[in-house]
């Protein structure tokens, strides 16, 4: 009960400072965080050793191939598993003995897990009808009984440790306790003024639920059943029902996955313009590379249980820390290599100059070439030659596999080239991206 | 030249409905036979003087006011119902939870146990009635010094119905309450509602057609039984079912068949107003 009642003035005194004006220090700050989280099932480790910050505002992804451990990451958030071992602390504090229901988050779910009994607008309702509307008041008057009880005990105090045991005293007491008793009542009749009261509660409910139906573009819809809606409008209500509770972090598991691509590229969009408007924390599941590299702030890259690489879009892209990373955010051209020095790295049979450094002489290291990367020039003037294999149109581009004497490197270019012909390809030293081996 | 505008010709798709009638036919014949021709037999017995030939039938409504005069035939027609329903409230209050707790449990364990809770249906129900009835006889002659004590009370016939007719209750809630979404649990949790809250909220409305159904599977049976009244209400208690057994018996056809109309009539009545009840009836019509 201690740590509830704590964790929940620390997140108003937050929520307060956070929405009116955003302090620059509390953004920066760690807001969740996931220390050393484990999970087993079935003696089988789904989750090792995870270590993650969040900060506020932020719209972190994370990222994997199914079965990486990604949804019971958000789930061990969300508080619909418990870790095996761990601790994840929001603003510091410990949440894992808090039941879902109590903690700050609200969640979309993969399928959406809309109430078939009710319209749109009782959907979106939901979280307000079982919230107690005075139950801010409700707690002040606890603490004024609270405080009633001590100074009581206080004026007890004295009378019992009054040696003369005079009966004045005892009046005198008993007077003042009465008038104690009479100040308490009268207090509580304040906040009792600022009870809501159901009709108003009421009132609210509706005002709020137009409000953020309107947000996801479904006003209009309130009376409509959930078995009539589509897939992109019941995605929309799961998030207007999720976001009227006005959560601290909003917990997204793979939301668009059962969307056409056209609806997901707007909603990708409107998720991140909610993002932005609610300022809100946002942690969204994905297994669509292009989604997370789109709308994150952050990109967690998961495999197998495990944390590969936590960084913005930019880097993860750009500085893949391994194999597997390099492999599935985008397409690549992994090639294992030498780093013969800094700033020269050989593959192929080849020296070949890079911004690489940093590694020990003669160290095994795989070496990225993004295919976008890669330009195919004239024979004789890049710097390995080959032979074009097969070229794939694409729509934007052509994908062209060239076929060199070690390997076969495929190539991202709006030039169409015939199969068959001989080329050379060719690059810039900062396109080579050098990792070590894991 | 005028054009008149072309008589539009209305298609009837006559042979989808005809192929789907003969798909019926036997069904519909059966019901003939078996439902229409023997109410029409009853409203004739009814509403018709008891003899022995064709010729000197007569339409009275003799049979209906000899059963409405009589303030015992009344009484015992609500003494079914009276007893009956609270059987079958009984049953609801403890197959609910139970319903709701096996749902929740390993497939295996809810198979295990659901087949033990129901295998009171394999056996015959004279038997189980009798196997009661022992129980209050023990009970009797061990704390009242007679045997036959309790047998006829309200406690024994209730406690009778309710097991024999427990499983009828739990079916259909378990089967429904087991084919809803746990994600719906999950997703009212995540939104604040607390445990109880996630049952009043979302468990109760959405199951309530099942329970509608249960308690109709509980209550109709339950009212017009015969063996309970038999063996547990040790034929102190005249309920319907031994009134329309007594009458048939001595042969007053015309009378039993009013009684059942009645009670017929009466039940209808409740199983509309249960119907009234069951405004979420579109989520199982959802279900596929």
């Amino acid at each position: 009960m201690y740590i509830n009642s704590k964790l929940i003035s620390t997140y108003m005194t937050l929520y307060f400072t956070m929405s009116k004006h955003v302090n620059r220090k509390e953004s920066i700050m760690a807001f969740i965080e996931l220390k050393d989280v484990t999970k087993e099932f079935n003696n089988q480790v789904v989750l090792r050793g995870i270590d993650l910050e969040i900060k506020s505002n932020e719209f972190v992804t994370l990222l994997g191939p199914s079965g990486c451990g990604k949804t019971t990451t958000l789930r061990i958030i969300g508080g619909f598993i418990e870790p095996t071992g761990g601790e994840v602390l929001f603003d510091g504090v410990d949440i894992l003995k808090l039941p879902a229901y109590k903690r700050p988050t609200n969640t979309v779910f993969q399928r959406y897990s809309l109430f078939p009994h009710l319209n749109v607008y009782e959907n979106v309702a939901f979280g307000l009808r079982v919230k107690d509307q005075n139950r801010d008041a409700k707690k002040q008057i606890e603490v004024l009984k609270e405080t009633y009880k001590k100074d009581c005990e206080a004026l007890q105090y004295k009378v019992n440790h009054d040696r003369s045991n005079s009966e004045v005293l005892k009046l005198e007491v008993k007077e003042q306790k009465a008038a104690l008793k009479v100040k308490l009542k009268e207090a509580i009749e304040v906040v009792k003024t600022t009870f809501v009261s159901k009709k108003k509660y009421e009132y609210i409910i509706e005002e709020k639920v137009s409000k953020y139906l309107k947000m996801v573009g479904l006003d209009g819809y309130e009376d409509r059943s959930i078995s009539k809606l589509s897939g992109g409008q019941m995605q929309r209500v799961a998030i207007a029902r999720a976001l009227i509770n006005e959560p601290k972090v909003l917990l997204l598991d793979e939301p668009l996955a059962a969307l056409d691509l056209k609806l997901r590229q707007e909603m990708q969009y409107e998720l991140k313009e909610i993002q932005r408007s609610a300022g809100i924390t946002f942690i969204f599941v994905t297994h669509d590379q292009e989604e997370a590299l789109t709308m994150s702030d952050k990109i967690v890259v998961m495999n197998k249980g495990e944390i590969q690489q936590i960084g913005t879009p930019v880097d993860i892209y750009n500085e893949p820390i391994n194999r597997f990373v390099a492999n599935f955010i985008g397409e690549s051209n992994i090639v294992s290599g030498i780093m013969k020095k800094d700033f020269l790295v050989s593959f192929d049979g080849y020296d070949f100059e890079c911004v690489d450094k940093g590694f020990d002489t003669d160290q095994v290291v795989d070496v990225v070439l993004r295919p976008e990367d890669l330009d195919i020039v004239e024979l004789g003037q890049g710097k390995i030659s080959g032979i074009v294999d097969s070229v794939i149109f694409k729509g934007v581009h052509f994908e062209i596999d060239v076929k060199t004497k070690d390997r076969i490197y495929t190539v991202h270019t709006t030039d169409f080239k015939p199969e068959g012909m001989s080329v050379d390809l060719d690059w810039y030293p900062e396109d080579i991206h050098v990792m070590e081996v894991w | 030249m005028i054009n008149f505008p072309k008589k539009q010709q209305i298609i009837k798709d006559t042979k989808k409905l005809n192929f789907e009638f003969y798909l019926g036919s036997p069904y519909y014949l059966m019901i003939f036979v078996l439902v229409i021709i023997p109410i029409v037999l009853m409203l004739l017995y009814a509403f018709t003087t008891d003899a022995s030939s064709l010729v000197s039938i007569r339409f009275t409504i003799d049979n209906f006011i000899e059963f409405f005069v009589q303030p015992t035939f009344i009484s015992s027609m609500l003494e079914s119902v009276y007893l009956s329903f609270v059987s079958a409230v009984i049953c609801l209050f403890i197959c609910y939870p139970v319903a709701f707790i096996l749902s929740r449990r390993k497939l295996i364990t809810q198979k295990i146990l659901v087949a033990l809770i129901t295998s009171n249906m394999f056996i015959n129900s004279l038997l189980l009635a009798y196997a009661v009835r022992s129980i209050f006889e023990m009970i009797g002659s061990a704390f009242f010094d007679q045997s036959r004590y309790l047998l006829g009370t309200d406690l024994a016939i209730i406690a009778g119905m309710v097991y024999l007719y427990l499983p009828f209750m739990l079916l259909p809630i378990y089967t429904h309450m087991a084919k809803l979404d746990k994600n719906l649990f999950e997703s009212a949790e995540d939104l604040g509602a607390n445990k109880l809250q996630t049952i009043v909220r979302v468990v109760i409305p959405m199951s309530l057609s099942s329970v509608l159904t249960g308690f109709m599977m509980v209550f109709l049976p339950a009212s017009t039984t015969l063996v309970i009244t038999r063996y547990l209400g040790d034929g102190q208690r005249k309920m319907i079912g031994d009134l329309i057994d007594l009458a048939f018996k001595s042969g007053k056809f015309g009378y039993g068949a009013a009684i059942a109309l009645v009670l017929a009539v009466i039940l209808l009545f409740f199983v509309f107003l249960i119907k009234k009840v069951d405004k979420y009836e579109g989520v199982l019509a959802n279900e596929e």
